[in-house]
């Protein structure tokens, strides 16, 4: 809609000419182009710095790790020669790459829907009539302020085949678990000690959301004689579909890269039960000193990682559309 | 100390965009990836092989001072820094132009920041603590320097085990700086409550592994937590006389040693025997090498098979009665104790050659090396007059350490074995570890040490 400055009528033109006084019509566009270009200078001067930090910490280190991926060398020699796909063959033959990669799938499988499961849970509960909800949402938030080294050291004492955890189940009647040293409980116990971090923090977003529902749908609901878990299922789930399709996306990212309560309590294993991908490409690349063939998985990393950010796109936008 | 950043929390902004761009962004990708091709095709190796070019060095008695005032980057794991404080200072009086920046690094770090900032252009390190088995691996990786233009041959001053674990290939290609050995620690207070005989401290009359084994479970029986804590309880270092005690070797053979022997009837014979204390309960299970000092040092453990440099700290405590044997053998088995520990290497890019080397040799060589200037000297040095001067420390003349010092010299000269000389000998250090943690956790020794020798062997491979 075109804005106008004095009243339309005193000029005679119609509606699609310009509010100003009609000089001559090529220095209107002169001062115009100058003004707009005037604009996307100043515009490009305030937004250099971020342009030139992604460029610099975003596109080239991605740039160099699709380099580095093609290339390959002695370790630490600092000489490489380009080998086209071969980092790329010789992780498809390595059993202990699929066994990393088959581990980062079924942990994302597991943790992911736990997680946001529980932060819904809890997201609902502290945002319904409890009392001293604002206190139990702190309680269940705090973890997440609590650096990840911190809670990951904790939780390793905490779980130790003779720590605290298995002093309870024991005086419970139950028989002391083993946890980060069994092949078989360590990523339990990894989803245990992500979810004690994760779950308070997605919950804040979800809580939000919730928020943001207007109470008039559940008043007519209620009227309408709509119980608890059809309001549920009928209002809260698709008015929470945004702030659930971050929080699916960005846990899924943020699981995917988990990486410091690996580093510190596992080294990916028992028998490499808990060596992740991004675990591994730290240790290929750090531990083994083979940053070429590092950069090769960690480009399958991403990409396995993107696949499933964009399929939980497309399913929620379906679902959407629909 | 590098770490990747913590996963949480994450930044919503970067994630809360709709899907199209999603789909532009893999297009860029796309183009980045097409342009990357383009780059890595035509990479400049001839540039870096430039950078790895070796400096030239002086003969020792020709380094000079520097005329300004010159500071030098060293990067170490051995010591803490407060305890290298003094040997810093001592060393400026005598060099008052040179000035040292002590950068202290976790061991278990030490190859990653070693890698992170040797590999770059940029000499921002000067000398740095290299450990002696990863000498030849260090060497081939272009990290370290021949020092033989300058120092020569050092034989008259350092020990022939240091130097021959700082030379490759007939060149020093590092300063040697300590020896190390291990004893076997016991709490008498524990033993005595189990109406246990302490073992001798007599190097021939060693103990067993089985018989410290069946008296830390009778000690546990009367009281004791543990039986038998074991100082690096994942590391080569502490392992790898279990197998050679049994006639297994080091774990390596063939040209270079790059073929694994790491599954041998030996082997399996000695970590099965192994795994059965944590499967018994006699040794802890999830516990890191760096928690296991403080079980003996709290009186939780009736036997502790650890370093002398732990001794200082065992002998402050005045509740805990402790004293010391040697380091135990198998059954029939020969004696076999580790060694090895720590030189000075130097960065091939360094901007303060002489600087440095000055360093080298008063950490090395001036008088007895830089030992004279410690207060506790935990671990031997490498030079012989510092040995000397460290076996008459007070922490040796106390009644729990007695017997240590003619256990420790005996070690030294008699049973040490020094570990597998390798270019592989990183890849081989982190697959052991990893391979004596399943152990630990309760996978069969023999699947264990089978899965490591093929490990071994792939990674391995770009050596041949």
């Amino acid at each position: 809609m075109t804005t106008t400055v004095g009243p339309r009528r005193s000029w005679p033109h119609g509606p699609h000419t310009p509010t100003r006084p009609p000089a001559p019509g090529r220095t209107v566009r002169t001062a115009r182009l100058s003004r707009s270009r005037r604009d996307q200078l100043t515009a490009l001067v305030f937004l250099l710095p971020v342009i030139l930090a992604l460029l610099g910490l975003r596109l080239l280190p991605a740039v160099d790790v699709v380099a580095d991926s093609l290339r390959r060398g002695l370790p630490g020699s600092g000489v490489s020669r380009f080998v086209g796909i071969d980092n790329f063959r010789a992780l498809a033959d390595s059993d202990s790459f699929w066994n990393s990669v088959q581990q980062t799938l079924v942990f994302n499988l597991l943790v992911n829907p736990l997680q946001i499961g529980a932060a819904l849970l809890l997201a609902v509960l502290f945002t319904s009539r409890l009392p001293a909800a604002g206190l139990w949402r702190t309680v269940v938030f705090l973890p997440s302020a609590v650096p990840i080294l911190g809670s990951t050291i904790i939780w390793g004492i905490a779980l130790r085949p003779e720590g605290p955890v298995n002093g309870v189940i024991t005086a419970l009647g139950g028989g002391p678990q083993r946890f980060f040293t069994s092949p078989g409980q360590v990523l339990w116990s990894l989803i245990l000690l992500a979810s004690w971090i994760g779950i308070g923090y997605w919950m804040t977003f979800l809580i939000a959301g919730l928020r943001d529902i207007p109470g008039s749908y559940y008043e007519a609901a209620r009227l309408d004689g709509a119980g608890a878990l059809r309001q549920f299922l009928s209002i809260t789930l698709p008015l929470l579909r945004r702030p659930l399709l971050f929080v699916l996306v960005a846990d899924t990212v943020a699981n995917f890269v988990l990486f410091a309560p690996i580093q510190v309590l596992t080294d990916g294993g028992p028998e490499e039960a808990s060596n992740l991908l991004m675990y591994d490409v730290f240790r290929t690349a750090y531990q083994l000193s083979d940053p070429y063939l590092a950069a090769a998985e960690l480009l399958v990393l991403l990409v396995l990682m993107l696949a499933i950010v964009m399929v939980q796109f497309r399913l929620l936008r379906e679902s959407d559309e629909s | 100390m590098f770490r990747p950043r913590p996963a949480y929390p994450l930044r919503p902004a970067r994630l809360a965009r709709p899907a199209q761009s999603s789909w532009r962004r893999a297009g860029v990708l796309t183009l980045a990836a097409a342009t990357a091709v383009a780059v890595a095709a035509c990479g400049g190796d001839a540039e870096e092989e430039a950078a790895n070019a070796a400096p030239s060095l002086k003969a020792a008695d020709e380094l000079t001072e520097p005329s300004s005032p010159v500071t030098i980057t060293y990067v170490g794991a051995a010591y803490a820094a407060e305890d290298l404080e003094p040997v810093f200072a001592a060393f400026t009086e005598a060099h008052p132009n040179i000035t040292v920046e002590y950068e202290s690094v976790p061991f278990d770090e030490l190859n990653n920041v070693l890698q992170v900032r040797l590999d770059g252009d940029a000499g921002d390190i000067d000398v740095f603590d290299a450990d002696m088995p990863r000498v030849a691996a260090y060497e081939s990786r272009g990290y370290l320097t021949d020092l033989t233009p300058t120092f020569g041959d050092i034989g008259d001053q350092v020990d022939a085990a240091s130097i021959d674990a700082s030379t490759v290939d007939g060149l020093l290609v590092a300063m040697p700086l300590q020896t190390s050995s291990q004893l076997l620690y016991y709490n008498r207070a524990l033993l005595e409550a189990a109406g246990i005989e302490p073992p001798s401290a007599d190097p021939a009359e060693r103990p067993t592994w089985e018989q410290v084994s069946a008296d830390g479970a009778k000690a546990q029986a009367a009281g004791a937590t543990w039986g038998l804590v074991f100082d690096q309880l994942d590391r080569y270092y502490q392992l790898q006389p279990m197998a050679e005690s049994l006639g297994g070797g080091n774990g390596a053979t063939g040209d270079g040693n790059l073929e694994p022997a790491v599954n041998t009837e030996e082997w399996v014979t000695a970590f099965e025997w192994y795994g059965k204390q944590y499967a018994d309960g006699i040794s802890p299970r999830g516990v890191t090498a760096a928690e296991t000092p403080e079980l003996f040092g709290s009186g939780q453990a009736a036997f502790f098979a650890g370093g002398p440099w732990w001794a200082p700290g065992f002998v402050e405590n005045t509740e805990l009665d402790f004293g010391v044997a040697p380091y135990p053998a198998f059954e029939g088995g020969d004696p076999v104790t580790p060694t090895g520990a720590w030189s000075l290497g130097l960065n091939k890019k360094t901007a303060n050659l002489d600087a440095s080397l000055i360093f080298m040799r008063f950490m090395g060589l001036d008088g007895d090396g830089f030992s004279q200037y410690v207060e506790n000297i935990a671990i031997p040095p490498a030079n012989t007059a510092g040995s000397e001067k460290y076996f008459e420390q007070a922490t040796f003349s106390t009644p729990q350490m007695a017997g240590a010092r003619e256990i420790l010299a005996n070690e030294i000269s008699e049973t040490a074995v020094t570990r597998v000389k390798t270019v592989g000998y990183i890849e081989f250090e982190d697959i052991m570890g990893k391979t004596f943690a399943d152990i630990i956790n309760g996978t069969p020794a023999q699947d264990a040490l089978d899965k490591a020798n093929d490990d071994l062997t792939t990674t391995w491979a770009k050596y041949q």
